[in-house]
């Protein structure tokens, strides 16, 4: 009785292919759910960072005045487009152009001095898009 | 012969199948939470009360002031600093309820623009009796997570924790 044959080894081309074919789609989708699933990158979340340094120039000494937004977009690379917004209540501060929708934003809830003497709760906002 | 081969080929892929899927659940099981979404930390609430500034009207009772001066007073400070106030008023059980209800009230007001839930303690001293302490908001339920900050005010502790809701 031979110990090898001919044919050892080989596969029905189709279920060889079909299975080739089968193994490629899932190992991409694993390649997506693991793109998704993994916490961004800093340049894929750009707006957490520019609300962090935004904040270094709005509040110097922890509370934020709407004055010193001029300069609020100062810290944020030159390969972004920001706009940054200080609300509370219903007045709104605001610099930067117009944001598209798909910007990426942050919101931090913040001191604002609203008047001299006169501090109240209010939001700072930092959106970004290149 | 190439039959057995196909029907291996088809488990082999099976297998391989299960696999994937498992590490694609495991990625996603096994992922850190974004943060506490919806709720302000406990850190940025501290800051609010330390830096916002209240006004609190609140009335002296009778015979605490002399004949012809008024009763109603105005005061106006940063939150903690009113808390604390609020705090010492109250353990030294003073007859001026109304100053601390109104304390009270107001940063109750000043919370309510935050989101999320948020609690606040003002204890005077180190003691740990409920008797000289006065509270904003509802405690925390049990088994949620809770971020936790403190402010002193003189010898007055501000303890403030927030969750999500």
């Amino acid at each position: 009785m031979p110990r090898w044959s001919v044919r050892r080894g080989q596969v029905e081309p189709l279920a060889a292919l079909a299975a080739v074919f089968v193994l490629g789609v899932a190992l991409g989708s694993y390649t997506l759910a693991y793109d998704a699933a993994i916490p961004g990158a800093p340049q894929r979340d750009p707006a957490r960072p520019a609300l962090k340094r935004v904040l270094t120039v709005l509040r110097p000494d922890g509370v934020v005045r709407p004055a010193r937004l001029d300069r609020a977009r100062d810290p944020i690379p030159d390969v972004f487009r920001a706009n940054v917004s200080v609300r509370v209540g219903n007045t709104t501060w605001a610099v930067g152009p117009r944001p598209p929708t798909d910007a990426d934003a942050a919101t931090r809830t913040v001191p604002v001095r609203v008047a001299p003497g006169t501090v109240r709760p209010g939001h700072v906002e930092v959106q970004v898009w290149r | 012969m190439s039959g057995d081969r196909g029907v291996s080929t088809v488990l082999d892929v099976a297998v391989c199948l299960l696999l994937i899927s498992a590490g694609v659940v495991a990625l996603y099981s096994a992922t850190p939470p974004s943060g506490r979404s919806g709720s302000i930390d406990a850190t940025d609430a501290a800051a609010l009360l330390a830096a916002s500034t209240v006004r609190v009207d609140y009335r002296l009772p009778p015979g605490t002031v002399g004949a012809g001066r008024p009763r109603s007073r105005a005061v106006r400070g940063t939150a903690a600093s009113l808390l604390a106030d609020a705090a010492v008023v109250d353990a030294r059980g003073n007859r001026t309820p109304t100053f601390v209800v109104r304390v009270q009230a107001a940063v109750r007001l000043l919370l309510r623009r935050l989101s999320g839930a948020v609690d606040v303690v003002a204890r005077v001293g180190t003691t740990t009796g409920s008797a000289d302490r006065i509270t904003v908001g509802p405690s925390p339920p049990p088994g949620v997570d809770v971020d936790a900050a403190t402010i002193s005010v003189g010898n007055v502790t501000i303890l403030v924790r927030t969750w999500s809701r």
